[in-house]
């Protein structure tokens, strides 16, 4: 499981650490200390701290939509941690790092790429780069 | 007990109808030719490869000496833990001549990985995550952004490494390019063209070390091995195929595998003559420029703009091509950095040799899953 429900939001789940440290996806044992660590939802909203073009079609298991288009992807900072993701809602080559994003999950991020979560544009939120 | 390299073989990097193996054992006896000796001197050998087959494997057209050899695999860094091994057995006394030998053979688009074998879901691969272009480009677009550099000086880096290459036999891509053509080139992972990645190839490296005190017995062009140190990534660094990262991201093994040769060696990245470092694509040279001390991080423009990189700079950087034109194979191309550096600091380095009569050499291995090993040497 990669996804919890929160109130009747699907938000990424992720796991905290005693120290402090969190990840995602979940994971038993932390990286920093190697402490039991307990699952935890995630934020489900962020500034995008890097991001990329994949211009060219990733190799198997990709699920690609036919045609290929080229998407965005990127590390959205969460706070606690910085999650990589795909992002969609604007043209592929016009993100800004210190955009406003927000989480979609399941069905509805099935857009140009199938996958289970995008970020995508979160207007109004304040920007910060 | 100093150690030092009386030895050095290439086979040429490239693509060649020969096996890995047989570039291994064409390295290993030019080594063993520039020392003057025969592999039944060799008291321990460690050898690597990814794809070419069980290193070990070389002894049978070597000669079966009973002696031990051992196979190490090390990622990126698996040339650098050869010599490391090999180093560690003269330091320790164990053997009086010791032989590093790297050799690999890549499939065009090798290194295609499975989630599973990183400890990943399929999801994040079916997500097209799994890519390491696209890592390298993220990063790249974080530290351009951190520190305000335009992403034109990677053009300006990719042209003095085919400069280079250009002008090294043993190099696979001979055709310098301008900036601006390789600024033009098809954008693979923004702000990264298909001219500023280096490309699984295939090549052989070996190098036969002894002890310093010793080496004077067998050559009289003897480098001295000043330093060889391997670290591996702490908690927080910005790793291939990572999920997520840490709030706060630290130092990459880089920054302390360079310090560490830096402290073992007792001279600083300011007292280097020649360097080679880890150039996977333009990014990485860039970045490691700053992280393994020889500017501070945003100043490579200026050392690329006043053309202090170049071969009669102050600091020739990647003499050879680098992996840019030599491409990388895995277990060879630790080797060659050191290597070339030897060479350099021989005054063997023919056409591309850097006129500054340079004492002091260093090189950075960088790779994945976040693992650095570097060296210093010395004349």
């Amino acid at each position: 499981m990669i996804t919890t429900v929160v109130d009747g939001q699907t938000r990424l789940l992720g796991a905290r650490c005693g120290c402090g440290t969190h990840t995602f996806p979940p994971q038993q044992r932390c990286p920093k200390c190697g402490g039991d660590m307990v699952d935890t939802p995630l934020p489900a909203e962020g500034t995008l701290w890097t991001w990329t073009v994949q211009r060219i079609p990733p190799k198997p298991p990709y699920r690609s939509p036919d045609p290929f288009e080229p998407f965005a992807v990127g590390y959205v900072d969460l706070g606690v941690l910085k999650v990589e993701s795909p992002l969609r809602g604007k043209a592929a080559d016009e993100w800004t790092i210190g955009d406003a994003v927000r989480l979609v999950v399941g069905d509805a991020a099935h857009g140009s790429a199938p996958v289970t979560f995008v970020f995508e544009p979160a207007p109004g939120m304040a920007v910060v780069s | 007990v100093s150690v030092s390299i009386i030895g050095v073989g290439l086979h040429p990097f490239g693509r060649f109808p020969v096996s890995g193996r047989e570039m291994g054992l064409v390295a290993a006896k030019a080594a063993l030719d520039d020392a003057g000796l025969t592999w039944d001197r060799v008291d321990f050998a460690a050898g690597g490869s990814r794809d070419g087959g069980h290193a070990d494997a070389l002894v049978s057209e070597l000669g079966l000496s009973g002696r031990p050899f051992m196979s190490v695999y090390n990622g990126c860094a698996t040339g650098g833990s050869a010599l490391l091994a090999a180093s560690y057995a003269i330091e320790s006394g164990h053997a009086e001549v010791a032989m590093a030998i790297g050799f690999d053979k890549h499939d065009r688009g090798a290194f295609a990985s499975n989630p599973a074998d990183y400890g990943l879901q399929d999801w994040y691969a079916e997500a097209g995550m799994m890519v390491t272009t696209q890592f390298f480009a993220m990063k790249l677009q974080r530290y351009l952004h951190e520190h305000a550099i335009s992403p034109r000086v990677l053009a300006e880096l990719i042209a003095l490494s085919l400069r280079n290459g250009a002008r090294t036999p043993t190099a696979w891509r001979r055709n310098a390019l301008s900036a601006d053509e390789i600024a033009a080139g098809t954008m693979v992972n923004d702000p990264l063209t298909k001219y500023m990645f280096c490309s699984p190839s295939e090549g052989g490296a070996a190098i036969v070390l002894t002890s310093t005190e010793r080496a004077r017995h067998f050559t009289d062009r003897a480098v001295e091995l000043r330093a060889v140190e391997f670290r591996t990534r702490k908690y927080g660094t910005f790793e291939v195929f990572s999920p997520s990262l840490a709030d706060e991201l630290v130092d990459g093994a880089s920054v302390h595998a360079a310090r560490a040769a830096f402290e073992t060696a007792g001279i600083g990245p300011d007292d280097i003559d020649v360097a080679q470092l880890q150039d996977t694509e333009a990014g990485a040279l860039l970045m490691h420029l700053a992280e393994c001390g020889f500017c501070e991080h945003g100043d490579q423009e200026r050392l690329v703009l006043d053309g202090e990189l170049e071969l009669g700079g102050r600091l020739p950087v990647n003499t050879d091509g680098g992996c840019i034109a030599n491409g990388e194979p895995i277990g060879a191309s630790g080797l060659r950095q050191v290597i070339e550096c030897a060479l350099q600091l021989q005054g063997r380095a023919g056409d591309r040799q850097v006129p500054n009569d340079p004492r002091t050499a260093f090189t950075h291995v960088y790779g994945a899953p976040g693992l650095s090993t570097c060296t210093v040497l010395s004349r």
